[in-house]
C-alpha cells in the first residue's frame, strides 16, 4: 500500500483581497509523481511555494511524514527533505555553478574557515552522475551556460539536500527535447526510490504522460484529484478552463501552402562558434518551424536574423529590394520584428504600464510635423490595442509585471502585429503560456499567416513546430541539418531522425 | 487603487514645496514672501532649472551626469574670454560647442565603451575643475558690459519659458523623449525594439552638456565673472531639483519635467529660508542632506505601496507570487 509523505488540510492562503489558495486539502503518496495542473493564476506556484516554505500560509494545516509541518522558510523545508525548483530562475550569474549549487549552505565544506572548493565540486558531481543528468560544466560563470542548462543546475541544488519531496515548477518549459528525455528518466529514477515528486506545468501531454495522479486548480481551489489513468486530455483542459475548448488548437491540414513570393532570402549565415552557413527562403503567408536539439543554435539562429550578434557572416536581405539587414533598425524597417526566447529581460519594460510597453515599437511610425508626437493618438493606439487583443487588466495603466504570463506575452506579441509587417521571428512565442493563451495565440497567427505575413517559429516542442508549420528547418551542431515539408515528413520520428 | 498612484504620485513635488513655503513662512514671519526675496528666488533657481532640463534626459535613463559643476565653470569661462576679444555675441555659440563637445566625450564613454556614466563623468568633473584652474590660473575674468542684459529678470523670465517649451516638445512630445525613458526601465527592450540605442544615449549626453553651458552662462553674468571655484557643488544642486522633486532615481517612465520645475525653487527655497532663519551655511547643507533623503525615501516608499515600482525591487519590497 502507497504511504503518505504529505497532507494538506484545509489550507488557505490570499495576497490582499486575492485569494490564491482556498481550503485545499491534499494527499501525496510515496514514490508518485503528483500533478497540479491550472492556468495562469490559478494558484499553482502559490501552494507549492507554501509547502516548500517561501511563503507563509494563512491557515489550515500540512502534516509531513505524518508529523505537523510548517516551514517558516526553504531552510526549514530542506531540514525535513522537501526542497523546489522554482519557475523563475534563482541563480546568481556570476558566480561558478558549484558555488550556486551550495549558496546558503557552504558551511560544511569549511576547513579553516576557508572553503574546500574540490569537496564542493565532488559532492556536486556526484548528484550529477548518481541522478545521470547529463554533462555540465562546474566551473566558469554561471551566467555562461544556457537556460536549459541552468535549469539543470537548479535541479542538481534542489538535490544537494537530499530531499524526499521534490518540488518542480514549469522545470521543463526551458528544457529542449534531449533534456526533457533525461529529466524524464531522472523522475522515474528519484521516484523509484521511493520518493516524491509533486509537478507543475503547462504541457499537459506530458503531465499525463508522466504523473500518477493529478490535482486540477481553478481560481485557487481544487476542482479535481483522479489517478492520471483516469483523465483524457480534454478533460482535463476542460477541468482547468471550466469550458470546453473548441477542438485541436494546431492546424488540421496536411498540406504546405505558402504564397509564391520570397520575402526574407537568408544565404550562409554564420556566426564565430555558434552558427554555420545557415541558408533558407521565407515565403509570404509561409511559417517556417525551426527545431533543433539544445545547443544546436536554434535561438542563436534568431538572433543572428535580427542582427544582434556580432561578427556575423553571410547575408540576409529582402527580396523584393535586394535591401541588406544587418543590424536590428535595418531589420525593423525593412517590416520585420523579432521576438526573444527571454520576454522578461529583452521585450519587455516590466516596471512599466501596458500602454508605455505597447508605443515603445510603436512611436517611430507615428510622428507628424517636427518629430510631433500626439500623446492622443499614442494613448488612443495602446487602448485599441489593448482592446484588441483582449490584454486582461485593469486597463492600459497596468504594470506589466502584475500581468500573468499570457497576458505578458500578449502585450509583447500584440505591439508588434499591430505594425504594417511583411515577416516576424518568434522565438518560442508560448513558452510559460498557458492553454488559453496558447490556443489564442495561434489562432492570431493564423491570421498573421493568412494576412500573408512571414512568421519563422523557433520552438522548443517540437508539436508546436509540427502542428503549426508549413516548413520546419532543422538544425544539428549550428548548422542546418534539412528542411522538412509538411505534405510529405511532418512525422515525429521523421524530424528527430534529422536533428540527431 | 491605480488612479490613487497617479494622484499621490504627482502631488508629491508641489506638497513639498508647499510645506517648504508654510514652514518658512512662519519661521521668517513672512519674510520669504517679500517682493525681494521672491525674485531672488527666482533668479537663482534659473540656472538650476536650466541645467536640469538637461540632466533630465540623462537622468531618465537612469543615467548620471555629474560634469555640470565643473563644465558649467569651462564653458563660461571660455565664453568670457572669447566675449572679451570678440564680442559678447560669440559668448553662447562657443559656451554651447564645448558643452556639446562635453557630451558627446561623455556619452560616447558611456555608450561604446560601457563606462558607467557616473565615474566617467565624475571623472571629467575633476579633470575639467583642472583645466579651469589652468586658464584661469587664479585670475578673475570679467564679462563684456553688453551681454548684462540677460541677467534681467524679465529677459530671464522669456528665456527660460521657452527653454522649457523646447525641452518639454523634445522631452514629452517626440520619440526620442520616449525612448530615453525606455530606456530606464528596460534598455534590452528598446535595442529588440530596433532602436539605436548608444544613438539615443549620446545624444541624451549631449542636451545634458549644451544645457550645462547655457546655465554656465547665465551664472557667470549674474556674478560679473569666471574665478576657479564658479560652479563648484552646482551638479549637486541640479540633482537635487531633481529628486527632490520625485523623479525616480533608478529613471523610467516616472521622470517628468514639471518635477524638475517644481523641485528647483524647492531646493533654492530651503537654502533661502535657511539663511533668512539666521542658520550658518554648515548646518543649512546638513539640513539639505536630511530633506533630500527624505524626500528620495518617500517617492521610492510611495512606487513601492502604489506603483510597485523598479524602486520597490530597490528597496527590499517584495512581489506578489503570481
Amino acid at each position: 500500500m502507497a504511504e503518505e509523505i504529505l497532507r494538506i488540510e484545509n489550507l488557505s492562503k490570499s495576497f490582499g483581497p486575492t485569494l490564491a489558495n482556498k481550503n485545499i486539502n491534499l494527499s501525496l503518496k510515496r514514490g508518485s509523481v503528483h500533478g497540479l495542473a491550472g492556468e495562469n493564476g490559478s494558484g499553482k506556484s502559490t501552494l507549492a511555494s507554501i509547502v516548500c516554505g517561501i511563503q507563509k500560509k494563512d491557515s489550515g494545516k500540512i502534516y509531513k511524514d505524518g508529523e505537523e509541518y510548517s516551514p517558516a522558510n526553504p531552510i526549514e523545508a530542506g531540514n525535513r527533505h522537501v526542497s523546489m525548483v522554482v519557475q523563475e530562475l534563482g541563480i546568481v550569474g556570476n558566480l561558478s555553478p558549484v558555488v550556486n549549487i551550495f549558496l546558503g549552505r557552504t558551511e560544511q565544506f569549511k576547513k579553516n574557515g576557508i572553503l574546500d572548493f574540490n569537496k564542493m565540486e565532488k559532492a556536486a558531481r556526484e548528484q550529477l552522475d548518481k541522478w545521470e543528468l547529463g554533462e555540465l560544466a562546474l566551473d566558469g560563470m554561471t551566467e555562461t551556460l544556457s537556460i536549459g542548462q541552468r535549469k539543470i543546475l537548479e535541479l542538481i541544488r534542489a538535490l544537494s539536500i537530499d530531499p524526499d519531496l521534490l518540488i518542480l515548477d514549469e522545470i521543463s518549459q526551458a528544457l529542449s527535447q534531449d533534456k526533457r528525455e533525461i529529466l524524464y528518466k531522472f523522475i522515474k529514477h528519484f521516484t523509484g526510490e521511493g520518493k516524491t515528486i509533486l509537478m507543475i506545468t503547462h504541457d499537459l501531454e506530458e503531465m499525463l504522460e508522466i504523473c500518477d495522479t493529478i490535482s486540477v486548480l481553478r481560481d485557487g481551489e481544487i476542482v479535481a484529484t483522479k489517478a492520471c489513468a483516469d483523465f483524457t486530455l480534454e478533460e482535463l483542459k476542460h477541468k482547468m478552463i471550466g469550458r470546453e475548448i473548441a477542438g485541436d488548437y494546431y492546424r488540421n491540414d496536411q498540406e504546405e501552402q505558402y504564397g509564391e513570393e520570397v520575402i526574407l532570402e537568408v544565404e550562409k549565415l554564420g556566426v564565430p562558434g555558434q552558427l554555420e552557413d545557415v541558408s533558407f527562403q521565407l515565403h509570404k503567408g509561409e511559417v517556417l518551424g525551426v527545431c533543433g536539439l539544445s545547443d544546436a543554435g536554434i535561438h542563436t539562429l534568431g538572433a543572428a536574423l535580427f542582427g544582434l550578434l556580432e561578427h556575423r557572416t553571410g547575408k540576409v536581405c529582402m527580396k523584393a529590394t535586394g535591401k541588406l539587414l544587418n543590424r536590428p533598425k535595418d531589420v525593423i524597417k525593412a517590416g520585420g520584428a523579432y521576438l526573444s526566447k527571454d520576454r522578461d529581460a529583452d521585450g519587455l519594460m516590466l516596471d512599466a504600464s501596458i500602454g508605455d510597453n505597447i508605443i515603445v515599437p510603436n512611436v517611430g511610425d507615428m510622428t507628424g510635423k517636427f518629430g510631433f508626437l500626439s500623446p492622443g493618438k499614442v494613448k488612443k493606439l495602446a487602448q485599441e490595442t489593448s482592446e484588441a487583443y483582449a490584454i486582461k487588466s485593469t486597463g492600459i495603466d497596468h504594470i506589466v509585471k502584475r500581468l500573468s504570463g499570457g497576458n505578458k506575452q500578449k502585450v509583447n506579441l500584440s505591439r508588434w502585429l499591430i505594425k504594417d509587417l511583411k515577416f516576424i521571428i518568434l522565438d518560442c512565442p508560448t513558452r510559460g503560456v498557458d492553454i488559453g493563451v496558447k490556443a489564442y495565440i495561434y489562432e492570431v497567427l493564423r491570421k498573421a499567416k493568412k494576412a500573408g505575413l512571414g512568421i519563422i517559429l523557433i520552438s522548443d516542442e517540437l508539436s508546436e513546430a509540427m502542428g503549426m508549420s508549413d516548413r520546419i528547418l532543422v538544425m544539428r551542431d549550428h548548422k542546418k541539418a534539412g528542411i522538412l515539408s509538411r505534405t510529405t515528413d511532418f512525422t515525429e520520428d521523421k524530424i528527430i531522425e534529422v536533428m540527431l | 487603487m491605480m488612479k490613487m498612484k497617479i494622484k499621490i504620485d504627482a502631488l508629491l513635488p508641489f506638497a513639498v514645496l508647499f510645506l517648504m513655503l508654510i514652514i518658512f513662512g512662519v519661521a521668517t514671519k513672512g519674510q520669504v514672501f517679500n517682493g525681494q526675496n521672491l525674485l531672488n528666488l527666482f533668479s537663482q533657481s534659473v540656472a538650476t532649472i536650466i541645467a536640469g532640463l538637461g540632466m533630465i534626459f540623462v537622468a531618465s535613463m537612469g543615467g548620471t551626469d555629474i560634469t555640470h559643476g565643473s563644465l558649467l565653470a569651462v564653458s563660461a569661462a571660455f565664453a568670457a574670454i572669447v566675449g572679451q576679444s570678440f564680442g559678447a555675441v560669440w559668448m553662447f555659440p562657443v559656451a554651447i560647442l564645448i558643452g556639446a563637445c562635453s557630451g558627446l566625450l561623455l556619452g560616447t564613454l558611456n555608450a561604446k565603451f560601457k563606462v558607467p556614466s557616473f565615474m566617467a563623468s565624475l571623472s571629467m568633473l575633476i579633470a575639467f575643475r583642472a583645466f579651469v584652474n589652468w586658464i584661469l590660473n587664479s585670475r578673475v575674468v570679467m564679462v563684456p558690459e553688453e551681454i548684462t542684459f540677460i541677467d534681467e529678470n524679465s529677459f530671464k523670465l522669456v528665456a527660460l519659458i521657452v527653454m522649457i517649451l523646447i525641452i518639454g516638445y523634445l522631452f514629452d512630445f517626440t520619440p526620442f523623449g520616449t525612448y530615453v525613458r525606455a530606456i530606464g526601465e528596460n534598455e534590452n527592450a528598446v535595442k529588440h525594439a530596433g532602436i539605436n540605442v548608444d544613438k539615443i544615449k549620446i545624444i541624451a549626453f549631449i542636451i545634458s552638456g549644451i544645457m550645462a553651458a547655457i546655465a554656465g552662462v547665465f551664472t557667470i553674468v549674474r556674478i560679473g565673472g569666471a574665478s576657479n571655484n564658479l560652479g563648484s557643488g552646482f551638479e549637486m544642486k541640479v540633482m537635487m531639483a531633481m529628486f527632490i522633486g520625485g523623479i525616480p532615481v533608478q529613471g523610467g517612465m516616472g521622470s517628468k519635467l514639471y518635477k524638475l520645475i517644481v523641485g528647483a525653487p524647492t531646493i533654492i527655497l530651503l537654502e533661502n529660508g535657511l539663511v533668512l532663519c539666521g542658520a550658518s551655511g554648515g548646518i543649512t547643507q546638513g539640513i539639505r542632506g536630511v530633506v533630500l533623503l527624505a524626500t528620495v525615501y518617500f517617492t521610492l516608499l510611495m512606487y513601492s505601496r502604489f506603483g510597485v515600482k523598479k524602486a520597490a525591487r530597490k528597496i527590499g519590497v517584495t512581489e506578489e507570487a503570481n
